[in-house]
């Protein structure tokens, strides 16, 4: 195995970095749109789809419990197909990293700073992002142990600030969206958040106990999916049909908090705590973009791909999308079939020719 | 593109450091000389010739036991040795009386029969080397030389000036011992094993410093600590070679695992019961002769949020206090900063009430809330600084003459607005709630205040990240800073930092130091009436 | 520390450098015009929004700066506290952004919380104005709106009486309101989502100068889509409150059963139910209202020790208060506005029949049938139980 981490990290720190990392941005985009007020329906439905596929690429992860999916691809498919397939992959981490930053300079620029350039944010972000990876997987995972916790705590306690604004009356009538909508929405929530934790290959060799994989994928996914669940149900009980209008739902939902006494606004607070989760999920992105480049390309260190890997990300971050409403339409219409190639056809391709080929040949039984 | 300046500037850096090495080495080789001579004259030549024929250097020759032919001399430095000690456990045995003697003329065993027979002094060491007698004379022993014997007998009769076991002012506590370390290193080792009685209490004591020689002891309760961690602070300690070492900081910089980060991964203390409760929890203490300030180690973060007092207050009273400490903690880093970012930013965030207040206070003043958010908290800073530097009433004066001048002053004369002051002055007292973290806090809050000004909100979360991701790095002798909040451990959670537990629910030693021998009392120690009322049966029966 | 770790952190420190070129939101306070109110009308002779814009003089509006308590008298120095500033523009944004051309400082909307509409302006549809205040990130979704029968402008330029910043002022006159019920709160956000509906009609709060030049609240204006289309009293207003179960105070005042004078009930409390029946193409709507109340005062001299007294009090208030919601539901049957939102009910209860009823929902609504169940229930008498009486 290389050395390339040598830090390991426990199954508890991968499930907070796993949820952080599937609700680091669906929080403030709010996938699900289509599905209107049965959103909250949509993403159980999709938290369950992409099981689908977390059991296939942890599954081949348990077949290899040492080695990273690119690794994998390259111990399964020979080194040029294999280097072409991973390159691959690691594209989708890159890709995924700067469309993760795009999201969130897009909501600064629009909420909070319209007059900062976008640059500016999307700059910090990686530079706070380079710096958590240049220390390591265990430091990654050990800023997740404490953000995370303080994330949830404001999610349930604006809950609780909005619990005399909730109208039950609004999500009624229960499953108005027609189920061939309903089912197409909860794929695209099931491809954005949850399928991408396929990035997750990237880490389970680091594990205590790699076979904790799958597990600890499960359980993240469910806390997760539980958690946008509870922020479903919060914003469509909130904000009823203004919902399906809003750029940003939880942002709007957020707004309309009143303090009791205190004539204040305090979305920023808010936004500051989406912020902290999708550095994590920009982190781990980052990481196992590098970490994928370092394994392909056989360097013996990480560090030399770190800087240069972010200011790529952060270029790409700015030409991928002219605005807001091309990002909508790609996350709703292209990002669905176009994320499905990485998350479920590679692992499943990898996964049969492993069979296939009766690989790994010494097995130490599974 | 500046590869290769760089280089060669390294390649000039080994060379220079390598000399310096073979300097160090040479004059070590020149120290080591031979053993000593068999006549006292000679003996004491060359001492004096060592040691420059300085003037605090006493050198007594005398007769042994009323013969005139057996002579000795005693060499000391004046003022670290206790004079009267010397001529009565030395001078006066030596020169009056004559050893029982076991009948041989050899020097060496004359030597001997002195030591066993006549001197009644309790420390006592024969030496034969002339850079070992050489050192204990400077160490303040008193150093036995007689004619015809190549040894020497080393006399601890230590008696420099020295101050009383006072409390600390550092670390003032409400309810708890008054006692404190002083600069003698036996004395604190003394007041250590009077806390500790344990016979597994190891005091370890090396050197360091080549010309200070200064010593350092290590302490640390043998079946509690990690091997591992006294092994590594030793290996640490050994590794210093500088010329020397006089002060706890110097020392910590020598051994930290991360010393170019800003905050402190070895703790200190002056108070023994401190230093005793953390041997317990199977850390290691470094004691420095010279200093009362103790070093501890492994240090994490949270313990700069712990005060004995927590201990000796009611449970309840001292987790309330802790949180008090994180909050304070954290407002002192945060407060500036969030001030600049909702004056500048976040508006919205303000009450419209307070925020009509501020606003009205703000207007007219000439410069951005930023500037002067960083200039006030300069001005904080200067006045400290002149505070503490300066004989106690005149510091006084000072802090006073800045407080109210400037601060009073430069608000009437609309040059900051008055909610500033507030928020400058109300930061400088919570920064001192957590006196350990004064350095690390008054450098966060001056980084956030910066980013504040450029990034409002957004600033202070990269900030706080870039920090927290720093700190998530840091690793104290091993143990990870953050522990036990990240690494997550739970029971250390619940004993000792989101409540102050119960005495006798501490019933783990903190998990996260690593050490052997983890459970520190009974599990079922809570106190409570006898049950069943088999107390009263038994008072009865002794009626 | 590593080398990297120093170059890493120099191009931290260098980024942040390079940032320091622009403060691009950097906004001090002071250059911050703080809108305390705004005002949409429609300028006279172009037919463009003509906003009016009360905003905010920190200074003078410090609280306790300066002599308070001179009263009524010096209403001029409580005007000062406040510019009142007008632009024109085709959108609302475009007469934002006009103001400044007359005006020093950038408007600051987060601390809005009132809005008035003119008749003239809310008639040609609002759309545009609520665009304005959900679209951009400043103004607040829970400031309040209101609709005058007059200008919209000249309520703003009317001086306050309790407070220094009239537009605060409305803001407080209206939460105050809850005590009588007799006018709405309707927030943006509460607006909005009756123009998301199809078929629910916006309503919003009545605001008027009376004639002493005093800002005075109550009755209800109706829109029908973006449009309005009159306004309600204060008793209809009250109706309709008790359908939506708004009502959070208030006093009801019925006859005693002796004749003897009256009894004021104070509301507690009071919860609605809204049920829907179809039936082919008839709907029926079960409107249920719970209501608790004590009892305030009596002109008469009633017992009111006696169970059955206050039962058939209890008989009167619902009475009363049928006829409030029957008022109102006439009244809504000749705007032909649905305000209590029963489209929307019978939309959450019978979905599939809804897409039959919705394109008839306006004839639906004027022949519906509507069933009043009030259940009035009085709990305390107050402090005596018998009247005050030899």
């Amino acid at each position: 195995m290389s050395q390339l981490e040598r830090g390991k990290i426990s199954g508890t720190q991968m499930v907070y970095l796993l949820v952080s990392f599937a609700i680091g941005s669906s929080i403030i985009i709010a996938p699900g749109r289509g599905a209107g007020h049965d959103a909250w329906f949509a993403t159980i439905i999709g938290a369950l789809e992409s099981m689908v596929w977390v059991l296939i690429f942890t599954t081949l992860a348990r077949r290899f419990p040492d080695q990273t999916i690119v690794e994998i691809m390259e111990v399964v498919f020979g080194p040029f197909l294999g280097k072409a397939l991973a390159v691959c992959f690691v594209w989708y981490s890159f890709h995924l990293c700067s469309l993760v930053i795009g999201n969130f300079t897009d909501f600064f620029t629009t909420v909070v700073m319209p007059e900062t350039p976008c640059i500016v944010f999307a700059v910090s972000l990686v530079l706070v992002s380079a710096f958590a990876v240049h220390n390591g997987l265990e430091v990654i995972a050990r800023c997740g142990l404490v953000l995370l916790p303080i994330a949830v705590f404001l999610i349930i306690s604006t809950i609780f600030l909005e619990l005399n604004q909730l109208d039950l009356k609004n999500f009624l009538p229960f499953l108005e969206t027609p189920w061939p909508r309903l089912l197409k929405t909860a794929h695209n929530i099931a491809v954005f958040p949850f399928g991408e934790t396929v990035i997750f290959g990237m880490i389970f060799p680091y594990l205590n106990q790699p076979r904790d994989g799958r597990s600890r994928t499960v359980l993240g996914i469910l806390l997760a999916a539980f958690i946008l669940t509870l922020l479903y149900l919060r914003s469509i009980g909130v904000l009823g049909a203004t919902r399906s209008i809003a750029t940003y739902p939880a942002l709007e939902a957020v707004k309309l908090i009143k303090v009791p006494f205190l004539n204040i606004r305090f979305e920023i607070i808010v936004i500051i705590n989406f912020l902290t989760l999708g550095f994590l999920k920009i982190t781990t992105l980052h990481y196992s973009t590098v970490l994928g480049l370092a394994q392909i390309f056989k360097f013996r260190a990480l560090r030399p791909l770190i800087i240069p890997v972010g200011i790529l990300t952060v270029l790409l971050s700015l030409i991928n999308f002219q605005g807001f409403v091309e990002n909508l339409e790609f996350s709703e219409v292209g990002y669905p079939v176009y994320a499905l190639f990485f998350q479920l056809v590679i692992p499943l391709l990898t996964l049969i020719v492993a069979v296939i080929r009766k690989l790994p040949s010494r097995r130490t039984g599974c | 593109m500046y590869h290769k300046p760089r280089r060669r500037l390294l390649r000039r850096l080994k060379r220079e450091i390598a000399k310096i090495k073979m300097e160090f080495a040479r004059e070590e080789f020149n120290s080591q000389s031979a053993g000593l001579a068999a006549t006292l004259a000679a003996n004491l030549d060359a001492i004096r010739r060592e040691l420059n024929n300085s003037s605090d250097l006493i050198i007594r020759r005398f007769n042994l036991g009323g013969s005139y032919q057996d002579l000795g001399a005693i060499i000391y430095i004046d003022g670290l040795v206790d004079k009267n000690q010397v001529e009565r456990s030395i001078l006066r045995p030596l020169m009056l009386m004559k050893a029982p003697s076991s009948g041989r003329p050899d020097g060496d065993d004359r030597l001997a029969d002195i030591e066993l027979g006549l001197i009644t002094v309790g420390e006592i060491k024969r030496e034969c080397r002339l850079t070992q007698v050489i050192e204990a004379v400077l160490s303040g022993k008193t150093v036995l030389l007689i004619d015809g014997s190549q040894k020497a007998l080393v006399i601890a009769t230590p008696g420099w000036e020295k101050r009383s076991v006072n409390q600390p002012d550092s670390e003032v506590i409400v309810k708890g011992p008054r006692d404190g370390f002083v600069e003698t290193l036996r004395t604190n080792t003394a007041l250590l094993r009077r806390k500790l009685g344990d016979p597994r209490l190891a005091l370890e004591t090396l050197q360091v410093g080549t010309r200070t020689k200064t010593e350092i002891c290590i302490a640390y309760l043998k079946d509690i600590a990690d091997p591992k961690l006294i092994k590594e602070i030793k290996q640490r300690i050994n590794r210093i070679n500088t010329d020397g070492i006089f002060s706890a900081g110097a020392l910590e910089e020598f051994l930290e695992d991360a010393s170019l980060s800003f905050f402190a991964t070895m703790g200190y203390t002056e108070r023994p019961d401190v230093v005793c409760s953390k041997l317990l929890e199977g850390r290691a203490a470094v004691f420095i002769d010279g200093t009362p300030v103790v070093l501890t180690a492994p240090f994490l973060f949270i313990e700069n949020f712990q005060s004995p007092d927590d201990y000796t207050f009611k449970l309840f009273f001292g987790s309330m206090i802790r949180w008090v400490r994180y909050t304070a903690f954290l407002i002192s880093i945060l407060l500036p900063a969030v001030y600049v970012a909702l004056v500048s930013f976040h508006q919205e965030m303000i009450p419209t009430q307070l925020l009509i207040t501020t606003a009205a206070a703000i207007e007219g003043t000439p410069f951005p809330v930023v500037i002067e958010a960083l200039v006030m908290g300069l001005v904080f800073e200067i006045l400290r600084e002149a505070g503490i530097r300066l004989p106690r009433p005149i510091g006084q004066t000072v802090s006073i003459i800045g407080a109210l001048v400037i601060g009073e002053a430069t608000v009437s004369a609309g040059l900051v607005g008055a909610p500033l002051i507030i928020v400058v002055a109300f930061t400088a007292i919570t920064s001192f709630v957590t006196p350990t973290l004064v350095q690390e806090g008054t450098l966060i809050r001056f980084a956030l205040t910066i980013l504040s000004g450029f990034l409002g909100a957004f600033g202070i979360t990269i900030g706080l990240l870039a920090i927290l991701i720093h700190m998530a790095s840091l690793r104290s002798f091993g143990v990870p800073y953050l522990s036990p909040i990240t690494p997550m451990n739970l029971r250390d959670l619940s004993q000792d930092v989101l409540i102050r537990a119960p005495w006798w629910a501490m019933f783990t030693r903190p998990k996260v130091i690593g050490g052997q021998n983890r459970a520190r009392q009974d599990f079922y120690s809570q106190p409570g009436p006898t049950r069943d009322g088999q107390g009263e049966a038994a008072d009865e029966t002794l009626e | 520390m590593k080398p990297w770790n120093k170059k890493v952190l120099a191009v931290l420190l260098l980024s942040f450098m390079s940032c320091a070129g622009g403060c691009w939101n950097y906004r001090e306070l002071d250059q911050l015009g703080i809108v305390s109110g705004v005002g949409f009308d429609l300028a006279p002779e172009t037919g463009k929004i003509l906003l009016t814009i009360q905003v905010i003089k920190p200074g003078e509006a410090k609280a306790g700066g300066g002599g308070g308590s001179s009263g009524g008298e010096e209403s001029g120095s409580q005007t000062r506290s406040v510019v009142v500033v007008e632009s024109t523009g085709a959108t609302v944004f475009d007469a934002v952004r006009e103001a400044v051309t007359k005006f020093s400082r950038k408007l600051f909307w987060p601390h809005n919380q009132v809005l008035i509409i003119g008749k003239e302006a809310a008639e040609q549809g609002v759309r545009r104005f609520m665009d304005f205040e959900i679209r951009d990130a400043e103004p607040r979704p829970t400031a309040w709106v209101m609709v005058t029968p007059g200008k919209a402008g000249d309520l703003l330029k009317a001086p306050g009486k309790m407070e220094k910043i009239p537009a605060m002022e409305i803001a407080e006159m209206l939460r105050a309101q809850s005590v009588t019920s007799k006018a709405g709160s309707f927030m943006v956000h509460d607006f909005v989502l009756r123009l998301l509906s199809k078929t629910a009609a916006p309503v919003a709060t009545q605001i008027r100068l009376n004639e002493k030049n005093e800002v005075q609240l109550g009755g209800t204006a109706v829109f029908i889509g973006e449009k309005l289309t009159g306004f309600i009293g204060k008793r209809e207003t009250r109706g309709l409150l008790w359908v939506l179960g708004k009502v959070k105070s208030g006093i009801v005042t019925v006859k005693d059963p002796d004749n003897k004078g009256k009894v004021s009930l104070e509301v507690i409390r009071s919860s609605s139910k809204i049920k829907t029946e179809v039936k082919g193409d008839s709907v029926r709507i079960k409107v249920t209202v719970s209501v608790r109340s004590n009892v305030g005062n009596q002109n008469g001299e009633l017992d009111l020790s006696k169970l059955e007294t206050l039962k058939s009090l209890a008989r009167r208030e619902e009475t009363a208060i049928r006829n409030e919601i029957k008022a109102a539901l006439d009244k809504a049957r000749e705007l032909k506005a649905d305000i209590f939102g029963f489209g929307e009910a019978v939309r959450r209860d019978h979905p599939k029949a809804w897409k039959r009823l919705e394109p008839r929902w306006d004839e639906i609504f004027t022949e519906l049938q509507v069933d009043l169940t009030v259940k009035a229930n009085i709990n305390q008498v107050g402090l005596i139980i018998k009247p005050i009486k030899p």
